[in-house]
């Protein structure tokens, strides 16, 4: 029988626990990428060795289509993998937990096919690939190299699943929103999101009151910059994504102009950088 | 051992997947290095190194590398010998000192010239401990375009290395790179050979990696590399025959070696699959259909014998999959998506005409200042209304075109597939029912989006390319904005590549400096600003045709002296040039023109030469006026008509007289009006020896300049 949306999770965290990966909670802000938890963007900085696995759901405001593009969403989970420093077989281990998720890797065809990966609002890059599974992107795979502007040292290697699409094509279905939520259950991913995507996507392109998302971003950039005053790194962080997030509504809303979105996107990853630069201890005045 | 033990060697650097780009870069960088380093220390026998790649490897294999260099004298240089004895001739401390410290006796010291030099035998560079010396620097200085930190412990490298093989005949050399060992093993395919493939000796790597299931590409192979992949190709093609049979056979495989080459730098084993698409996404252009394969599955079109568009696709795939079947379903499944994307927004867009997009354009900003694309769209009708005129060109076809240019910008077609800017202008205006001449203009005037792509073909399409080639380069310019290095955020370098390759097409011909003098006027620059803003744009354009033609340096030199006015007319300069340069007097020609030049730079402008020869001018420079003048008749009606062949043939015939000249006359003569006519004669003859190039820039051999 097919894994169900919920088994292929089980699967992984399954699989990277047996790896020695810690179990991470999906953090409780909305963000954009799973790169924004605390326990990536964080832990990839400084000397101490990381092992972990999580799923996170993924808020990007632009890609929602109101539930009816069977391929995007504006909500969607992903499933990150992070392996400090990176073993010397850190691409085979990925190949064996697709071959866990019932993958066939002799008779499909997987391949690593360049993709830098960059973030400018964390001032943060990292070399790597997007894998391809006959053609089609189900993961990205990426050696951290900057994150808020710090090197990384020891570097991170990052694998991102992208849940939906595996699942697709475990399931030979061509629309998420009929992928079974699990294998045993009627549930289906469109009884869970269908509405919510629909009603989303209303708010995110039509709804959203772009002078109350003005202010909130600048609520959020201000409280950052205070608690970084006071020496709060994490609270102030959590301002950090909360920003983004605004910023990313504002940006669906067509609400910036072309030099007022870089001109955002500059202000948090100062904020970013800052964050980096204190959680290490590193003196520098707040920004 | 025995020190002239030459055996092969092999390296090999076992990576995980290299971008497809730097495969040949890097493997060549390799081969260089190491032979650089093989010569440095005297450990490289005779023979060529042969190098391959594949996504996960780079190897060089030279025929012939020593274990150890012999002993060699090393010569130090010491003490000045005025400083080395003292004045009774006893060894001076100082001496002594160098003495010890080079180990060597000071009665057993050599002078060479006014110094003292210790010569030793040193023992030569053993193989394997100089290559562990090197291999962390060798790798850090090849040609990589982005480094990254895996570990702590191997340098920087474009993707992680994960395996040493060093090989010399069959001995596994002791060298470590960092944690990594070497070892005599290679990696096979990851699927069909997961175990290391033992290396027998050196030079069985090639039969290694095909038990291990890998297809290599040699730098002398990438041709037949290509031509094995098409050929893989167009068999999984043919078995989509019977399943198609309204598509007459012989099908193509639409050729294009950029997209092989891409594939390729994706194959360990290269194998394909093909598949078929619903009918119904032929709706879509066919020129939308390749680009989303391409561009998402980096998959091939098919033509039938017809040349009608094949509902089908075949695609590289890096696997002899277990069940072809499957592995088909699964591209379908996902190339299905792709198309219906593709054609939900193409009838997305078809449901307004591209000219309703014009109201959009002043909504989207461009960077540096250069206002929003109806600003652009301003400048690019003005400029095109200028340069119709100029370069000859229809006005209402061009300007109607340049009216639309920018519209398809807004199309969610071009949104999704940026690839398709222009394009899609081009099919979008065909179905509004705008003129042919638009519509190919439209579609045209990205052309070339990369260098090597074909040009615009109607004068409309390469008069809007011209213009917004200029358009960018003059409004960039004006603001300031330059690339510098590596950086070039505009895209300044290739606009301008393009601007000349399109007038090198030869479609239109168009005077560089005109040219940028319109660009400039359109951007507001006038005056001073606009004349030193030409200058620099001329330099820079000048930079990218010596790429273009790739021609001698003091060859480009002499010809860009002149500032010919078109990329054309300097590209006619430099063949004639060339091939003058063939004949055998050509070396006197250049000497001649050194000679002048030499003369005329010790001479002071102020006396105005005499109205008429002075009498009594001796028969060899009254033999050289007769012929100057002549010249001066003849050479610029053949300028005028591009014949730069027969002025450098007029030229090189002077010689004769000119070496009578020399011979007979002197230039600085003692007589004021005797001199002064000699010095204006010269000057006559320099202008013209000038026509085509500046010929004193020219190398010729036993010239010292």
């Amino acid at each position: 029988m097919n894994p169900g949306f919920a088994d292929v999770v089980q699967s992984l965290q399954g699989y990277w626990a047996e790896h020695d990966c810690a179990w991470i909670p999906p953090y409780d802000l909305p963000m954009g990428a799973a790169t924004f938890h605390p326990q990536t963007f964080l832990r990839a900085l400084g000397p101490e060795p990381w092992r972990a696995a999580f799923f996170q759901p993924c808020r990007r405001p632009q890609d929602g289509r109101y539930g009816e593009n069977p391929n995007r969403s504006q909500l969607y989970y992903q499933f990150q993998v992070l392996l400090k420093p990176p073993p010397y077989d850190f691409q085979d281990l990925f190949l064996t937990s697709l071959s866990a998720l019932g993958i066939d890797l002799t008779t499909d065809d997987v391949r690593f096919v360049e993709d830098n990966w960059e973030s400018p609002t964390l001032g943060a890059w990292g070399l790597g690939w997007e894998v391809w599974l006959n053609g089609m992107e189900i993961a990205q795979f990426t050696y951290f190299q900057q994150i808020g502007g710090q090197e990384c040292r020891p570097v991170t290697g990052e694998i991102t699943y992208g849940l939906e699409r595996l699942t697709m094509y475990l399931n030979g279905c061509d629309d998420m929103f009929a992928l079974p939520w699990s294998k045993t259950g009627e549930l289906s991913y469109g009884d869970l999101y269908r509405r919510y995507e629909r009603e989303m996507s209303r708010y995110n392109f039509e709804e959203a009151d772009t002078d109350i998302l003005r202010g909130r971003f600048e609520a959020h950039v201000h409280d950052a910059l205070r608690l970084l005053e006071s020496g709060l790194v994490l609270p102030a962080y959590e301002e950090v994504i909360q920003a983004s997030h605004s910023f990313n509504l504002l940006d669906a809303r067509h609400a910036l102009s072309v030099r007022s979105r870089q001109d955002h996107i500059l202000r948090i990853r100062r904020l970013a950088q800052a964050v980096a630069q204190q959680y290490l201890g590193v003196k520098q005045p707040a920004p | 051992m025995s020190t002239d033990d030459f055996r092969p060697l092999l390296c090999e650097i076992g990576c995980e997947e290299l971008p497809p780009p730097s495969q040949p870069e890097l493997a060549l960088s390799l081969c260089e290095a190491l032979q650089k380093f093989f010569e440095r220390t005297d450990l490289l026998g005779p023979g060529e190194p042969q190098v391959w790649w594949t996504p996960r490897r780079l190897a060089v294999l030279f025929p012939a590398v020593r274990r150890h260099s012999p002993p060699y004298h090393q010569r130090v240089s010491g003490p000045l010998l005025a400083r080395a004895y003292d004045s009774t001739g006893r060894p001076t401390p100082a001496l002594i000192g160098f003495a010890r410290a080079q180990g060597v006796d000071p009665d057993r010291l050599e002078r060479d010239g006014a110094r003292i030099v210790a010569v030793r035998l040193v023992d030569g560079a053993d193989l394997a401990v100089a290559l562990e010396g090197e291999l962390p620097t060798l790798l850090s200085g090849l040609a990589c375009r982005r480094r990254m930190v895996w570990s702590e412990d191997l340098p920087p490298f474009t993707r992680p290395i994960r395996r040493l093989t060093l090989l010399h005949g069959d001995e596994i050399l002791p060298v470590h790179l960092g944690t990594l060992r070497a070892g005599g093993d290679t990696s096979g395919h990851r699927i069909h050979h997961p175990d290391p493939v033992r290396i027998p000796s050196a030079l069985d790597y090639p039969q290694a990696l095909l038990t291990a299931s890998v297809v290599p590409v040699s730098l002398n192979g990438r041709e037949a590399a290509r031509e094995h992949l098409q050929r893989i190709l167009t068999t999984a093609a043919s078995t989509l025959a019977s399943e198609l049979p309204s598509h007459p056979p012989p099908w193509r495989l639409e050729f294009d070696p950029e997209l092989l080459d891409e594939n390729l730098g994706l194959l360990e084993h290269p194998a394909a699959v093909a598949g078929t698409f619903d009918t119904a996404y032929l709706e879509l252009p066919e020129e939308v259909i390749r680009v989303v394969l391409r561009v998402k599955q980096r998959a091939f079109v098919l033509r039938d014998s017809r040349g009608t568009l094949i509902p089908s696709f075949v695609a590289p795939v890096n696997l002899e999959s277990r069940d072809p079947h499957r592995l088909r379903r699964g591209f379908e499944r996902v190339v299905r998506p792709r198309l219906a994307d593709a054609l939900f927004f193409f009838r997305q867009d078809r449901e307004h005409p591209l000219e309703e997009r014009l109201r959009g354009l002043s909504e989207v900003a461009l960077e540096h200042g250069l206002g929003s694309l109806a600003d652009r769209t301003q400048r690019l009708v003005e400029l095109t209304e200028r340069l119709a005129p100029i370069l000859g060109v229809p006005r209402t076809a061009a300007l109607r075109a340049a009216q639309l240019s920018q519209c398809d910008l807004l199309t969610a077609l071009v949104g999704e597939y940026p690839e398709l800017e222009g394009t899609a202008g081009g099919f979008y205006a065909r179905l509004d029912g705008e003129e042919e001449s638009v519509s190919t203009a439209l579609a045209e005037h990205v052309l070339p989006r990369r260098p090597g792509d074909p040009l615009p073909q109607s004068p409309t399409g390469a008069l809007l390319a011209l213009a917004l080639r200029l358009e960018i380069l003059c409004g960039s310019f004006a603001r300031g904005v330059q690339p510098s290095g590596q950086s070039d955020p505009m895209g300044l370098r290739r606009a301008a590549g393009g601007l000349l390759q399109i007038l090198l097409a030869g479609i239109l011909e168009g005077n560089l400096f005109a040219l940028f003098k319109e660009g400039l006027a359109v951007h507001r620059v006038d005056g001073p600003t606009s004349d030193e803003l030409v200058e620099r744009l001329y330099t820079f354009h000048l930079e990218r045709l010596s790429s273009i033609f790739a021609a001698r340096t003091d060859l480009f030199q002499a010809v860009a002296a002149v500032r010919p006015t078109s990329p054309m007319d300097f590209r006619d300069r430099l063949l004639a040039l060339r091939s003058a340069l063939d004949r055998d007097d050509a070396t006197r020609l250049v000497a001649f023109n050194k000679r002048i030049q030499n003369i005329l730079r010790r001479v002071e402008d102020s006396e105005p030469p005499p109205g008429r020869p002075p009498d009594g001018e001796p028969p060899a420079s009254q033999a050289l006026d007769g012929l100057v003048t002549a010249l001066e008749c003849e050479i610029p009606e053949r300028l005028a008509q591009r014949d730069f062949v027969t002025v450098l043939e007029r030229l090189l015939d002077t010689g004769y007289k000119l070496e009578r000249f020399f011979a007979e006359v002197l230039v600085m003569d003692p007589d004021t009006q005797r001199r002064l006519y000699r010095i204006a004669l010269l000057k006559r003859l320099d202008r013209i020896m000038h026509a085509v190039a500046a010929l004193e820039k020219i190398h010729v051999p036993g010239s010292t300049s």
